[in-house]
């Protein structure tokens, strides 16, 4: 949208030929930053003479010699010129409203189109709402924004994974997130997270495969066109913009601040502590499970006595003591705030024939998790000239980003939160950082026997990743004749990618490793850590030529466009890693310095397509439209028999406004559209070389000389054919009250048939899956928009509301015959939502109550799993705002997401070591179990009423309760403040009188300020998702930290 | 015709992009990467198929494996460190419990399966008849865990991706018959005619000792099942003047101090560095009590003296919460030799015990004399598996009156069974899990095995294990045709 809140002339470039009574006028349409306005109208006035300018904005009249012209464009203030034969400088006012209705969207293939022309669902959203709030990766700042569209961020570290999806799942196994196309190049998803968000003019969303069909086989879970920025013609301009955001753990599981550490368990009670007043309460103080006392605030001891040496070799053995109460917010205090510096500039420039757009972002973030920081530099150039007919657009960036973060512990690789959330609440953990100098800090002396310390991990235990991405495209055109042009796009995308985890040893002493608390502790388990490291060092590459034929013709009435292309890509990728887990020189991260064999693999994939297209357009009267494209694809994943495939789309848009009188006048109803559609793609959802069955290099082999296979687990299938994606759809457009109100409806029927999927088989086949042409997946939903510009207008105030809701009811085909595992608890199912949870559970009456055991009041686990629901929200509804008042914005973007639910496995692990609240509910009082029933000795369940657990400390909630996955799966509902920003602009009076500044602005903004769960849910964000960016989403572990909230300053200017 | 010329420039242009793009762009399906089968050879699956079945049967460490045997049955037990879940200390196992094991099975039979067939394509029958002989042995142990397992429509990949359950009993029979095969074509195999043998080293006669004691093994299993004594008769007469396993059948492809590359139990246990570093799994402390109520020199072999206070043997019972690791006993020398051991798929102690009780039930020729002679060189080869002598073996089972050791002190043909079945058991500890807990299930013996201490323990010693949950979700009708198990459902050949 161009909102233009400070209001600059618009330059018209006229350029005219007197020819008798009339001339013919061209010229070039242009908004106040001088980008072109596309399919501007131009009317002779007075007369029902007129032209529409194309996509660039270039148009041509002819008119009598004396006729004035009124140029009328989405958003902006009709006016009125007198062309002259010279150079004309018209000043023009932006209206400061777009209409939804009118919206220019960019389709397939970079296409403008005017929205009345397109015949299925689109979003467009500008750089100003998508990063408003200064998001990192781009894509987060379409949170909310767009119905049908669903951005999961799936963790928070310093580089987190977000997951891009359209209109639900399709494939069961395959991709289902959004194929991504900048500047007319697919890309892999990853380098959306890696592009400035602040290059970006807008993203336009085709929702659904109807609109996507022609970029081929990528493209039946929708797209995401991004279009870069461009030059500017006129005075060059040089934007800076600088932001300082901060950030900070908003929310912990509820923990339990009452019981410290563990008083049931061990063998020897020489190191327990009797509590003085109390000395039947037993404490240990090297404990890692917080099943001990009730707090008390008495001087306790904290691990068992250290041994501590003078610098002659003599020691004495000391222990740490500290009061035995729980610290407030303990754990949150010992993560840090987290802070994120960008700058970005950015110079443009153009003329009468070139464009060029320069710019430069550095991204520096700190994270909560002490030690762990990224730093992303990117830099762009794209530009044009024109050559008479001939156009050479080229476009190219480059970013270089490392991220640097904390590895596992020195005992079992756990994360840095686990060790954390774990600790007894009476232990700050901020005592423990300096362990190379402090004995109770030190591996050998640290007070939990079981769980290392963090800072050392911090210090020692390191992953960075690096990444190098380029993506270049030049893209050449002719314009043939004044109706048909060619252009050729050359497109090349690389990722380098290097890792390196490196992980110190750790000799621990012979004193520690004699155990000496008796506590079985790390020290008498690992002994000696020896220094170990992963290498990985891999490319993906894909290189894309598209060649375009477009012609355009009108005849009467009826305009038609028609496209001819072809396509080809190829994709490759390798990796090479090598690691080692036993190096020998201390602090020498090489591979050459190791003992034994070092671990290496590699691997090499590449692919190709071929496909050639056709699309067309037929238009009449500017009121109804029919399109439709087809497309064949050739595809080096399918043998050669199957490897050829077609896919057609057809759809039309109809605005009923424009094509009855009825309508015409009526000062309601200002614009209506219905549009259908159909499409079918195809698909190739298996990997390179899935036909043939494997023999694999067998797990330690080869041993010296002797080599030796195994035959793959995975059971080839060389007749496999592609999925396909049938859609259908129809939606409604409305505009009200000259379009201040603007509403927007879709209903969709998807269905995905014919997966590709290594369906999981009996493992008495003798394989554990086998790549199989089986199961449907049908997606049925609706997508409402509504957006309200102005509620409100009065004086100087103005309200903007838009909301958008969706609804997708999922599921499975009965076709696909049996369950699938996704891994981490999620299933396809036959016949459910896709995907679904289910777990681990106790066993149960006919009405799902527990059945305990009539002595112990213990439930016992079942052996089937149980089905708890789907963990994609079927609802979703996102509303954004925003009021401005003179130079003020205020806009704020809040979504719900509704009908999951999640898995928490986070709670059985807190409930293991007894730091959650859900594991002191009872107060470690035994207890009659919710909702249980006991075998009345016939057989007959009879509810349970006082049979009581026998136990209700670790016996019952860490050994017992916490095996059955059940109880961790929660309403996945929330609400969330996703952005709020306010953007003072300074006024142009003040910004005029430096000479030297056209536009200053200033602006505070936070992003996921507040969240709002179901009650049930007290362990953490309910998007977060161990699966990263994979199908398995819905169930969260000890991976992801707690969820942050981010908010900041930023400063823009522009020179 | 100036529009249409252009118009041909473009379509010549799109059709000479079409077509020299073709090839290049698509026949790039091969893998780069990996070999397929087709192109793969015999050998190189074989080693790898015998040493990942050592690694399944040798490891009683490997989680998600037989570790359960060796617990239930006193040889190890879990570490006080770790705070055990209910589930494993109860008995009240569920279908995820071990789970592992029905799939690695199925795994290496897929391999063994590609040998024999590989063999038969080649006519070449050392590979066909080891190929019949692994999967039989494979096979049987699916049989002695779990009942009715998927067999005649096994293997097959998706010409049967679901395959249905065969009777247990039914298995048996024809397992019977291709171990008679195997035999068969081993004894026709020319030594030195294969590669990838890590077990004998194209050495055909031991192949066919080896495939002989497999079948008494299979034979030996059926004893307590009066309605198999005819079958059993029939059958032992083929094995009458058969020569059996008389050396250690262990598999080395050339283990390596490497990461993943040391012998299986060695490398659960034993970083590259030497440093003992397995903290899960100790000594049990009803074995340590049985070798030390009977002089058994072996403790110190299998077991080592706790760190603290030193000098004494110390477990865990099964189900106790436990006592920390610096206080219990670690896996000892005799077990633990070197990261280059091989690793044993059959012991021949356990081989002279099968003919112990062969012989001494009448199955085998020879009588009393031969039994004894049987049992005492099982005896004798266990204490040489660990690196002791012959004379301390002697002195061992010479302990007179002691009929838990010495063969004369038993008088009937229970007390001898009982006697072989008990050295049995102490000659397989922390080696092979799998025949102890065989012969418990079979025979009630040692007879004095506790149960779990724990709390919640059913009492109950389940008798089998459960189908694999994957199972029911992905092969649910055939799996459910076998109707209900439970725990305790015991398999065919129990009495």
């Amino acid at each position: 949208m161009r909102k233009i809140a400070s209001l600059l002339p618009v330059l018209l470039l006229l350029c005219s030929f007197a020819f008798g009574q009339t001339r013919t006028i061209t010229g070039v349409v242009k908004d106040d930053k001088a980008n072109p306005v596309p399919f501007a109208t131009i009317t002779e006035v007075g007369t029902k003479n007129a032209a529409q300018a194309d996509a660039n904005g270039i148009f041509s009249i002819k008119i009598a010699t004396q006729s004035q012209l009124t140029i009328s464009a989405t958003g902006f203030t009709t006016v009125t010129i007198t062309p002259t034969d010279g150079q004309n400088n018209v000043a023009l006012v932006a209206s400061g409203a777009q209409n939804l209705t009118e919206v220019v969207v960019t389709t397939a293939l970079g296409i403008k189109k005017q929205n009345r022309e397109v015949g299925y669902s689109t979003a467009t959203v500008s750089n100003k709402e998508l990063n408003q709030s200064k998001v990192i990766n781009p894509v987060t700042g379409l949170t909310g924004k767009v119905s049908g569209l669903q951005i999961q961020t799936s963790d928070n570290s310093v580089n987190p994974q977000v997951r891009v999806t359209l209109r639900g799942n399709r494939s069961i196994l395959g991709n289902n997130q959004a194929l991504i196309v900048v500047d007319n190049v697919q890309v892999d998803n990853a380098y959306l997270a890696r592009m400035n968000p602040n290059d970006i003019e807008s993203f336009d969303v085709l929702k659904g495969a109807s609109a996507s069909a022609i970029y081929g086989s990528n493209a039946s879970n929708g797209v995401l066109v991004v279009t870069t920025k461009k030059g500017t013609r006129g005075k060059p301009r040089v934007q800076f913009g600088s932001t300082v955001q901060m950030e900070t753990i908003s929310y912990m599981p509820d923990l339990q601040d009452r019981f410290g550490s563990y008083g049931g368990e061990g063998y020897n009670d020489n190191l327990a502590v009797h509590f003085p007043e109390d000395p039947i309460k037993v404490y240990y103080p090297y404990e890692n499970q917080s099943y001990g006392p009730e707090y008390n605030g008495v001087l306790a001891p904290i691990g068992g006595p250290v041994r501590i040496y003078r610098p002659d070799g003599t020691f004495f053995d000391s222990t740490k003591m500290i009061p035995y109460a729980a610290i407030k917010d303990g754990k949150r205090k010992f993560f840090d705030k987290g802070m994120t510096l960008q700058n970005n500039v950015s110079f443009s420039s153009g003329d009468a024939t070139s464009l060029f757009y320069v710019s430069y972002q550095n991204v520096h973030t700190k994270g909560v998790v002490p030690g762990d920081k990224s730093d992303r530099n990117t830099i762009r150039v794209n530009g044009s000239k024109q050559y008479g007919k001939f156009n050479i657009e080229y476009n190219s960036s480059y970013t270089l980003e490392k991220i640097d973060v904390a590895g596992g512990s020195y005992f079992q690789d756990r994360p840095v939160y686990w060790t954390v959330i774990n600790a007894p609440q009476h232990v700050d953990l901020r005592d423990y950082r300096d362990w190379r100098n402090d004995p109770f800090a030190n591996p050998n002396g640290y007070f939990n026997a079981y769980y290392g310390n963090p800072w050392w991990q911090i210090d020692e235990s390191r992953r960075v990743t690096r990444n190098n991405t380029l993506l270049s495209n030049v893209r050449a055109s002719l314009q043939i004749t004044s109706w048909l042009d060619l252009s050729y796009t050359l497109g090349y995308s690389r990722n380098d990618q290097s890792f390196k985890a490196t992980k110190a040893g750790f000799v621990f002493d012979a004193y520690a490793q004699t155990d000496p608390w008796q506590a079985g502790a790390i020290p008498s388990s690992v002994k000696v850590l020896q220094p170990s490291l992963t290498d990985q060092m891999s490319f993906s590459s894909r290189a894309s030529g598209d060649a375009l034929l477009t012609a355009r013709k009108k005849f009467g009435d009826i305009t038609t466009k028609l496209i001819l292309g072809n396509s080809i890509y190829k994709r490759k990728t390798r990796f090479i890693n090598d690691a080692s887990a036993s190096l020998i020189v201390p602090g020498l991260y090489n591979i050459n310095y190791r003992q034994g064999e070092p671990t290496v693999n590699e691997g090499i994939t590449e692919e190709g397509l071929l496909g050639v297209f056709a699309d067309l357009t037929i238009g009449w009267k500017n009121f109804l439209f029919l399109h439709g494209t087809g497309r064949n694809d050739w595809n080096s994943k399918l043998a050669e028999a199957n490897r050829s495939f077609f896919y057609p789309s057809l759809d039309a848009a109809f605005v009923f406004t424009d094509a009855f009188k009825l309508f015409q006048d009526s000062k309601i109803l200002s614009y209506g559209k219905i549009r259908v559609a159909w499409s079918k793609v195809g698909q190739v959802s298996v990997d390179p070389y899935s036909l043939d069955n494997l023999a694999l290099v067998s797990a330690g082999f080869p041993y010296g000389s002797t080599a030796g296979f195994t035959i793959s687990n995975n059971y080839a299938n060389p007749g496999l054919l592609p999925e396909f994606t049938h859609e259908k759809e129809i939606g409604l457009e409305l505009g009200f009250l000259k379009s201040r109100i603007n509403f927007q409806a879709a209903y969709f029927d998807t269905k995905t048939t014919n997966q590709t999927i290594p369906s999981q088989i009996s493992s008495g086949t003798g394989f554990t899956s086998a790549t199989v042409n089986l199961g449907s997946m049908t997606n049925k939903g609706y997508e409402l928009d509504l957006r309200l510009t102005p509620v409100l207008n009065l004086k100087d105030i103005r309200w903007n509301v838009g909301a958008n809701f969706t609804h997708i009811t999922n599921q499975v085909g009965q076709d696909l015959g049996g369950e699938i595992s996704l891994g981490n608890s999620v299933y396809a199912i036959p016949g459910k939502a896709y995907p679904y949870i289910k777990t681990t559970d106790w066993v149960r009456d006919d009405q799902g109550r527990i059945i305990v055991d009539k002595l112990t009041g213990f439930p016992t686990k079942a052996g089937p799993l149980a089905q708890m629901g789907t963990s994609v929200p079927p609802s979703k509804l996102g509303i954004n705002t925003s009021v401005s008042w003179k130079g003020i914005t205020l806009s704020a973007v809040a979504d719900a997401w509704f009908g999951a639910v999640v898995n928490n496995s986070i709670g059985s692990s807190l409930d293991f070591t007894g730091i959650s609240a859900y594991s002191a509910q009872t107060g470690r009082q035994p207890f009659v179990i919710p909702n249980s029933v006991i075998d009345d000795g016939t057989g007959k369940y009879i509810p349970n009423t006082n049979v009581a657990t026998v136990d209700a400390n670790w016996r019952f909630w860490a050994n017992t309760w916490n095996q059955a996955g059940s109880n961790y799966v929660n309403s996945a509902d929330f609400w969330k403040i996703r952005e709020i920003a306010i953007t003072y602009d300074f006024p142009r009076s003040l910004t005029d009188k430096t000479k030297v500044i056209q536009q200053a602005s200033i602006s505070l903004s936070g992003r996921n300020l507040f969240m709002f769960r179901a009650k049930d849910n007290v362990w953490t964000d309910p998007e977060f998702s161990a699966a990263g960016t994979g199908n398995a989403i819905g169930s969260n572990d000890i991976f992801q930290t707690p969820p942050t909230r981010i908010y900041g300053i930023t400063l823009n200017v522009i020179f | 015709m100036k529009l249409i010329s252009k118009r041909l420039i473009a379509v010549v242009f799109l059709a000479a992009i079409f077509g020299s793009c073709k090839k290049q762009l698509l026949d790039i399906n091969t893998s780069p990467n990996d070999p397929t089968t087709a192109s793969a050879n015999a050998d190189l699956v074989l080693s790898a198929a015998l040493q990942n079945t050592a690694a399944q049967f040798s490891n009683p460490t490997a989680d998600a494996r037989f570790a359960f045997a060796g617990l239930w049955l006193g040889h190890i037990s879990y570490s006080g460190n770790y705070a055990i879940a209910t589930e494993n200390i109860s008995y009240a196992i569920t279908n995820n419990f071990a789970a592992g094991a029905f799939g690695g099975i199925y795994d290496n039979l897929e391999d063994y399966d590609f040998v024999e067939k590989k063999g038969a394509e080649s006519g070449n029958n050392f590979y066909r008849g080891i190929g019949m002989l692994m999967k039989a042995y494979n096979y049987q142990t699916l049989v002695d865990l779990y009942g009715n397992i998927p067999y005649s429509e096994a293997l097959q990949g998706t010409v049967a991706s679901k395959p249905k359950y065969d009777d247990q009993k039914a298995i048996y029979d024809d397992l019977g018959k291709r171990m008679d095969t195997a035999i068969a074509l081993l004894k026709t195999a020319v030594t030195g005619s294969i590669g990838g043998d890590v077990l004998f080293a194209g050495n055909a006669p031991k192949w066919v000792k080896f495939a002989n004691t497999v079948k008494l093994r299979l034979l030996i299993r059926q004893s307590q099942r009066a309605d198999r004594a005819a079958y059993i008769a029939t059958e032992v007469a083929k094995l009458a003047g058969a020569s059996f396993l008389d050396a250690d059948a262990s598999v080395n492809p050339g283990y390596l101090n490497s990461a993943g590359k040391a012998n299986p139990f060695w490398g659960s246990n034993i970083n590259t560095s030497g440093t003992y570093t397995q903290d899960f799994y100790r000594a049990g402390q009803y074995a340590i009590d049985f070798f030390q109520a009977h002089n058994d020199t072996r403790i110190g072999k299998y077991y080592k003296t706790a760190a603290t206070p030193g000098g004494t043997y110390q477990g865990n019972y099964f189900g106790d919460q436990g006592i920390p690791n610096s206080r219990t006993s670690e896996f000892g020398t005799g077990i633990l030799k070197s990261f280059s051991q091989p690793a044993p798929i059959m012991l021949a102690a356990e081989s002279y015990f099968l003919q112990a009780e062969a012989i001494a039930r009448g199955w085998l020729a020879g009588g009393a004399a031969a039994a004894k002679t049987a049992y005492q060189n099982g005896v004798t080869q266990s204490f040489l598996y660990l690196g002791l002598t012959g004379a301390q073996a002697s002195t061992y089972y010479g302990q007179a009156g002691d009929k838990q050791v010495n063969w004369d002190a038993t008088t009937n043909l229970s007390e001898q069974i009982a006697l072989i079945i008990r050295q049995k058991w102490a000659a397989l500890c922390c080696i092979n899990e799998l025949e102890p807990y065989n012969d418990y299930r079979r025979l009630k013996l040692p007879a004095d095995v506790p149960l779990s201490t724990s709390p919640f323990s059913t009492g109950k010693m389940p008798t089998r294990l459960l189908y694999p949950q994957r199972e029911y979700e992905v092969n649910a009708e055939s799996v459910l045709a076998v109707g209900t198990i439970t725990p305790t459902t015991n398999v065919w050949w129990m009495p």
